[in-house]
């Protein structure tokens, strides 16, 4: 398939990552977002890789981009001349639900063993 | 293991003083911390001060007891309770002030370091206190940090209380110098326990002479959290009053704006003009307000507003909620008007009414400063007003302690209509939490949870200024008035470029981890030196894109202008933008507007208009009374440019690009407003969220900011949310709505272990919708109804010409129809149906609404059932309806 174009624009704590506000990037077609974010870790590294990509190489959930100013359909594919907004999410968010353990024998005045 | 700090990284947070303090006194008091926060430079410094577990030990050397020895594990050095006499030797031997003898139990108490855990390094959210093995690192970091910091400043503390003369000549030699300043500090901050008032020395202040003071008893109260008391301030008679809180109250309306809106309900009838004496402002905080549910910073203004001529509230963050609640109070009615200026002083039991009338006509940071020097105590928490209240301006704000602004529907006019300049606070009784060891847990769980969130590092960078580039990307930034949604130069004006060019250090309210105040500052060119704290999102556009300004440090400039005066940046902005587009319609001639010129993006002449506004002068005279008023009296078609709705101008949300924002600004209970019911989860479309928070069932439109679809139910659940949330003193930005981490399980459970009350979710939401009904009642009674529920009509008929929202108008009326519907508020009036309020146990209120009909008994009681009519929470003392009406 044909190589495509596409403009990145990045935002936030991205554009500082990346080092640069904007860009054109080319890779060979057909591409998805994710096609796409993974080529922006090889050229960038793992400067920009650690807010993309979890631990385990999922696209990371706080991770949000835009195709021509729209969030992009489950089965986006990226088309030639394409504009990308990409940023970290700044509104709306959950972490994963953190399991408190508390100690039983736990009785104060030091938090001993409450482990997080 | 030793604790080491840096400075450079302390946001001010006081996240680490009151864990410890929770964690070992088990009160939550920055006073009964076993570590210090060291604050100066307009909170440029912060620095934690830690126990330095020293290797030569001067405490242990000096206890003739030997009741301090070091543990073997942790290398901790404890005091043996069974030896210890209380005879302080250690606490004077300690060079940093970091042992002291607490007066109840005459044991001297340190840092143990938690059993090897140490708290406070554990719950800092910046590593700004870290543990370390190696004793020299721990110091030499530490201690470097402290002398540098007294080698800058040796004026850190004094400064302020202007000791400074004293400390130099008394002191000689550099380690003597911090020692004796550190001890100064201390005894200031941690105030030993057992003292009856723990606030700094009898203050003089010289020429604010004392027209009434009161020493307030205490009172017993059922629930924790709650402070238990509350003031009445009535203005005309310089009379002090303290009462006990109302069980059935907090209850039902939990404190807050909860409150405040049946206070207001119940004192302030519709006959009372806004800016007369019979106006009543309510100050108030919240039973989690200065716990560590993050983020429990803020205080609410409530009273009739000026500006709209009905309900009015207004929120800030900082640490003024916080400390009245730690001074005793959880909320202050000010009533009438006094004679002459004066300010409240607030200093735990002792409440004084003091002549101000060398404060007035200042602004609101020098009012500041002045109150905490003539008062000597540079912890003392100030709301006040600047010109812009003083001369009545309707969107005039209240400034609170350090630079927050409880900005909107011009509650500083209120105060300046009582010729009340300033309400100052010390507290240093601290709040204590019903289920100390579960409500520790959850609190230290919820601050995990919140800084593994994953908004939280965008935030924490960038703050609310960090939604701007993004809200133009989705055409949501109004440019030029409303014109357009977009922002051609939203490069220059942005949080990155806010962030390259004038950062100068993060900067936290009381206890939140989030940080997402930042102090910047203009270097150079001709806004040089300009300094400015609280700068938001909405000022970047109000004095940016709003009237088409790129120029950003004029932006600083106008913000820091606007927070001295005492205005609302808001609605500053836009009355500006409103005369620049009169004058590019041809609707307005330079000689109308005192020469200036008008044309876009003129930053000198939004400067010069800020000051003629604050003082009423020309031109500044006629927007000093908001678009609403504006318009009308200019006429000439005017009205269509004014962006307002029930009379208060429009915040920067174009709802033609986020429908739910739309309907938000139309149906917010203190006109328009995009906090009330503040939906954030479609701003960038957030489907996690939103199948967490509603379930699959509702995607993907919930999330899609140009659906209507479940809009209407996003924007209830929201303001019945944002309710409680106002209510309990927590904050929008600090996990609830900016950060969606907290929703109604959490903010139930919080309560419920800090207050020892019974709360479930269900009595929440009902709490929450009981609140926000009796302020939507208290409009219909001020004849608000559905017709006043709309927007200005340029986003109802004018398609948006930006980005993706190109082509779309509000769909306002569609999602009205099934907001009313959700609400059971009749929808061809608005008004809510009797049913609804008697099913949320407002019965006086359904007789008020519906006097025609008979009144009927129900069921149910408290927050969880919904009282009888016989059961709901009493109009409080002293507010009979008699003292209103104007002789």
């Amino acid at each position: 398939m044909d190589e495509i174009r596409v403009k990145i624009r990045y935002y936030n704590l991205l554009r500082e990552a990346a080092g640069r506000s904007q860009e054109e990037v080319a890779l060979p077609g057909p591409a998805t977002p994710r096609d796409l974010l993974l080529a922006l870790v090889q050229r960038h590294g793992p400067g920009l890789g650690r807010w993309f990509l979890t631990a385990n190489g999922e696209v990371s959930r706080g991770l949000r981009l835009f195709v021509n100013g729209k969030p992009p359909d489950r089965d986006q594919v990226l088309e030639d001349g394409d504009e990308i907004a990409i940023f970290m999410a700044i509104s709306g968010g959950a972490a994963k639900k953190i399991v408190l353990v508390p100690n039983p024998d736990w009785s104060g005045p030091t938090l001993g063993g409450a482990s997080l | 293991m030793y604790l080491q700090v840096d400075g450079d990284k302390c946001t001010g947070c006081q996240i680490c003083q009151n864990f410890c303090a929770l964690n070992h006194a088990e009160i939550i008091a920055p006073k009964r911390a076993r570590l210090l926060l060291l604050r100066g430079r307009g909170d440029e410094i912060t620095q934690p001060l830690t126990c330095q577990q020293c290797a030569e030990a001067w405490c242990a050397r000096a206890c003739p007891v030997q009741a301090i020895h070091r543990d073997a594990q942790t290398g901790a050095l404890l005091v043996d309770e069974s030896a210890c006499t209380g005879c302080g030797a250690c606490e004077r031997a300690c060079p940093f002030g970091m042992i002291v003898v607490n007066q109840e139990t005459k044991l001297a108490e340190k840092c143990d370091l938690c059993g090897g855990d140490p708290l406070c390094a554990k719950m800092c959210p910046t590593g700004a206190i870290t543990v370390v093995t190696d004793p020299a690192e721990a110091q030499t970091k530490s201690r470097e940090g402290v002398t540098t910091l007294f080698e800058q400043l040796p004026n850190l503390l004094f400064e302020i209380t202007g000791e400074k003369a004293e400390m130099v000549a008394g002191n000689r030699g550099k380690k003597k110098g911090v020692t004796a300043l550190v001890d100064k500090i201390r005894r200031r901050q941690m105030a030993r326990p057992g003292r009856a008032s723990a606030s700094s020395p009898e203050p003089t202040l010289e020429g604010f002479k004392v027209l009434a003071s009161l020493v307030a008893p205490t009172f017993p109260f059922r629930y924790q959290g709650y402070a238990g008391r509350y003031l009445r301030i009535n203005l005309t008679e310089y009379r002090i009053e303290a009462f006990p809180l109302d069980e059935k109250l907090a209850e039902e309306f939990l404190g807050g704006n909860g409150i405040g809106t049946k206070i207001l309900w119940d004192e302030v009838p519709p006959e009372v003009e806004p800016l007369s004496p019979e106006n009543k402002l309510i100050v108030s905080a919240g039973p989690l307000a200065g716990t560590l549910i993050p983020n429990g910073s803020r205080v609410e203004f409530i009273a009739k507003s000026p500006l709209t001529g009905i309900y009015g509230d207004a929120n800030a963050g900082g640490f003024f909620g916080p400390e009245l609640k730690m001074a005793g109070y959880d909320f202050i009615i000010c009533e009438g008007k006094a004679p002459r200026p004066v300010f409240l002083l607030i200093q735990d039991d002792r409440v004084e009414l003091r002549d101000a009338l060398p404060l007035w006509g200042k602004e609101t940071l020098e009012t500041e400063l002045v109150i905490q020097k003539a008062c000597g105590d540079d912890q003392i928490k100030v709301a006040s007003i600047g010109p812009a209240g003083e001369n009545l301006v309707r969107f005039a704000a209240i400034n609170v302690t350090p630079q927050r602004s409880a900005a909107r529907a011009g509650l500083g006019a209120v105060m300046g209509s009582k010729n009340l300049k300033a309400i100052a606070v010390r507290g240093t009784k601290g709040v204590r939490v019903a289920k100390r060891q579960e409500f520790l847990a959850f609190a230290m769980e919820s601050h995990f949870r919140l800084r593994q969130n994953e908004v939280f590092p965008a935030v924490s960078r960038f703050g609310t200024p960090g939604i701007a580039a993004l809200m133009n990307l989705i055409g949501r930034f109004p440019t030029k008035n409303f014109q357009q949604g977009h922002f051609e130069y939203i490069d220059e004006i942005d949080a990155e470029a806010l962030r390259e060019k004038f950062f100068v250090k993060n900067l936290a309210c009381f206890g939140c981890p989030v940080a997402c105040d930042k102090i910047y500052r203009v270097n150079e060119g001709e806004f040089a030196g300009t300094t400015v704290k609280s700068l938001e999102y909405e000022t970047l556009n109000a004095f940016g894109a709003g009237v088409y300004n790129a120029n950003l440090a004029a932006i600083i400039k106008g913000n820091d202008l606007a927070d001295r005066l005492g205005l609302d940046t808001i609605s500053a902005g836009r009355v500006i933008s409103f005369a620049m587009e009169l004058h590019e319609k041809g609707l307005l001639t330079p000689a109308e507007a005192d020469g200036l010129d008008l044309t876009w993006g003129n930053y000198q002449t939004v400067l010069n208009l800020l000051h003629k506004i604050a003082y009423r002068k020309g031109f500044g005279n006629l927007l000093a009374e908001g678009v609403r008023r504006a318009a009308l009296a200019l006429g000439r078609g005017a009205e269509y440019y004014a962006m307002e709705v029930k009379g208060q101008e429009l915040a920067a949300q174009d709802g033609r690009a986020q429908q739910s924002m739309g309907l938000a600004h139309a149906t917010s209970s203190r006109g328009a407003d995009h906090l009330k019911a503040f939906p954030t989860i479609d701003e960038t479309g957030y489907p996690n969220e939103g199948r967490r928070r509603y379930g699959e069932a509702y995607l993907p439109e919930i999330v899609d900011p140009l659906s209507n679809k479940y809009k209407a139910f996003l924007v209830k659940d929201g303001e019945d949310y944002g309710a409680v949330i106002d209510s309990l003193g927590n904050c929008k930005s600090g996990g609830t709505f900016v950060m969606a981490e907290f929703y109604w399980e959490d903010m139930a459970r919080a309560l419920e272990l800090a207050t020892g009350m019974p709360v479930s979710v269900e009595s929440l939401k009902r709490a929450g919708e009981r609140i926000y009904n009796l302020q939507r009642a208290y409009n219909v009674r001020h004849g608000i109804t559905r017709r006043d529920d709309t927007l200005p009509r340029r986003l109802l008929t004018e398609p948006s010409p930006s980005q993706r929202a190109k082509g779309h108008v509000v769909r306002l009326e569609i999602m009205l129809e099934e907001y009313y519907r959700l609400r059971r508020w009749d929808p061809a009036t608005g008004i809510p149906t009797r049913a609804k309020l008697i099913e949320l146990g407002l019965p006086d209120v359904a007789a008020a609404l519906y006097p025609e009909v008979e009144p009927i008994k129900v069921a149910g009681s408290g927050v969880d059932g919904g009282p009888t009519s016989a059961q709901q929470a009493p109009a409080l003392p002293g507010g009979g309806r008699k003292a209103i009406g104007r002789d």
